[in-house]
């Protein structure tokens, strides 16, 4: 009798899942996996498509999108803007089903460059400038993709906001507001960068707005890189994250502007928060800062903050229970060993310090 | 047929083939099925039947929990940080360097028995089995067969090949 042997088909699709899981930043692996049998097909394609729309170069072919547009834009760019609808087949899944992060800059970038490639392909010599803020081919693309996307991507966990000053406005509010698409009510991360533009754009205003009444089972929020700070976007954020009550981990990152506003809007979440960064930020005016009402809070990370004392001063007042403070790159203060004692006193899991003394006096701050 | 292990409190498993297994209950509850039951259950000089598991399998698992046994529970926090990270220390590997039948009977049994870190090394092992290899070699390596029709292969590969660039 031959013994039978246990195969990887043998595996529950669960462990073969989580096999894949750990190639999911290996996209030429995945791309591999892809092509091996209908079965493994169909679950990479679930991971392949969670986010094929970043806000970088991105070639994606969005012809599988297009086919799915409705019959009258279909029409609309077969007969106004030079694309052959009826040559893009019908593709074998519908994949903006498994999209989980939505980059709003994104999908502008992948229709610019589908369509740049698009028109290469009809035509080698093609050599008109496409203008990235100013292009009607992109606006109805963009628009098409992003209705289809917001109507079927049910599993859109993570949105994300650039600001950056190279681009323009975003695409009507009434778009994320329709009520016949889940869109991005269930979202549980936003993200908020690049914002160096002093304009204030009326649809980005108006996102903001609905924001906190569309989105509430926020737990991460990120925000990367805040130069300026329009006071339109800041009353609306503040609203944002005042308006959570599920919210886990905050992260700043590079900021060099009055923050103090959106860090005392934390207050509304004190039983709820248990991680905190602070990268690279500048605060300007941080006075009435408290981490007093932090009771849960169990993650400090602080990497190159200064001044230092605006951290380091009110931690040394408030009575946490800290699992792992983190500091990085700061500069000594005489407030630190307090206010790791007075913040993690019987806790601390994990400790981690890098501290620069730019002038050693006699006597560091970290003795007796 | 009884195979003992160390001294203190024990509980007894029984394999699939009925053999039986002395372990000290620390080292059981490795699995968190097993730390369940015993919890649940209370002492007992009955066997626990573990109908999934022969022995040359539950031998091999009880011999990593044996060596984990003091690593501290694992928690559900760090999900992303774990994928991220494909590298097994060296016990591991060598514990893990098996024959494919026994690897994935070992990923089946951690599965069974809710032994979290051990089924994410044996997961891990086999991505990085499949890492870098073109679809025939992956193919050739776990003995799949290719049901595409060529019409599909070709279509897969035109809707998603950005994906090979990225």
């Amino acid at each position: 009798m031959i013994e039978e042997r246990t195969e990887l088909s043998s595996l529950p699709t669960e462990s073969l899942c989580e096999i894949f899981h750990y190639l999911e930043e290996d996209f030429r692996t995945l791309y591999s996996c892809l092509q091996v049998n209908r079965f493994w097909c169909k679950q990479i394609v679930t991971i392949l498509w969670q986010n094929p729309m970043p806000n970088t170069y991105s070639s994606i072919n969005l012809g599988v999108f297009i086919n799915s547009f409705e019959e009258e834009i279909r029409l609309e760019l077969e007969q106004n803007h030079g694309i052959n609808v009826n040559e893009l087949p019908k593709p074998l899944f519908n994949y903006e089903k498994y999209l989980k992060i939505l980059n709003l800059r994104g999908v502008r970038h992948a229709v610019f460059y589908w369509l740049k490639n698009y028109r290469l392909s009809k035509n080698p010599f093609f050599d008109e400038c496409i203008n990235f803020n100013q292009n009607p081919t992109i606006d109805i693309i963009e628009k098409s993709l992003m209705k289809l996307i917001l109507k079927n991507s049910y599993r859109i966990d993570h949105l994300i906001l650039d600001l950056s000053r190279r681009y323009g406005d975003i695409l009507e509010v009434e778009i994320f507001t329709n009520e016949e698409y889940s869109g991005i009510r269930n979202i549980t991360k936003f993200s908020f960068v690049n914002n160096t533009s002093e304009i204030c754009y009326n649809n980005i205003k108006n996102l903001l707005q609905v924001l906190p009444t569309l989105c509430t089972k926020i737990e991460i929020f990120k925000f990367y890189n805040l130069i300026y700070l329009h006071d339109e976007y800041e009353t609306r954020l503040v609203n944002f994250i005042k308006n959570q009550n599920q919210l886990t981990s905050f992260d700043l990152s590079k900021g060099y502007i009055n923050i103090s506003r959106m860090i005392m809007a934390l207050k509304y979440q004190a039983t709820s928060l248990k991680r905190l960064t602070f990268n690279k930020i500048s605060f300007i005016d941080f006075s009435y800062f408290s981490f007093d009402h932090l009771i849960n809070l169990e993650y400090l990370e602080i990497e190159g903050t200064y001044p230092i004392e605006f951290i380091l001063f009110p931690l040394s007042k408030a009575n946490l229970k800290l699992k792992s403070f983190m500091a990085k790159f700061i500069e000594i203060d005489y407030n630190l060993k307090e206010s790791i004692l007075k913040s993690s006193k019987n806790t601390l899991e994990e400790l981690y310090l890098e501290i620069y003394i730019p002038r050693i006096n006699g006597k560091s701050p970290l003795y007796s | 047929m009884t195979s003992e292990s160390s001294e203190g409190k024990k509980v007894t498993l029984k394999s699939c083939d009925d053999v039986e297994f002395k372990v000290e209950i620390p080292v059981a509850s490795r699995s968190i099925l097993l730390k369940n039951m015993i919890e649940d259950v209370g002492e007992t000089d009955q066997s626990i039947p573990l109908p999934n598991v022969n022995e040359k399998v539950l031998k091999k698992v009880l011999e990593w929990c044996q060596h984990h046994v003091n690593d501290p529970q694992p928690t559900n926090d760090d999900d992303d940080s774990r994928r991220r990270n494909t590298e097994i220390d060296d016990w591991d590997q060598r514990f893990l360097n098996v024959e494919q039948d026994m690897l994935f009977e070992i990923i089946l049994a951690a599965n069974y028995l809710d032994i979290k870190p051990l089924l994410d090394i044996g997961c891990k092992t086999v991505a990085n089995m499949i890492k870098g290899k073109s679809p025939e070699e992956i193919r050739n390596t776990f003995n799949i067969v290719n049901d595409f029709t060529p019409e599909e292969e070709e279509q897969i590969r035109k809707e998603n090949e950005w994906a090979e660039d990225r």
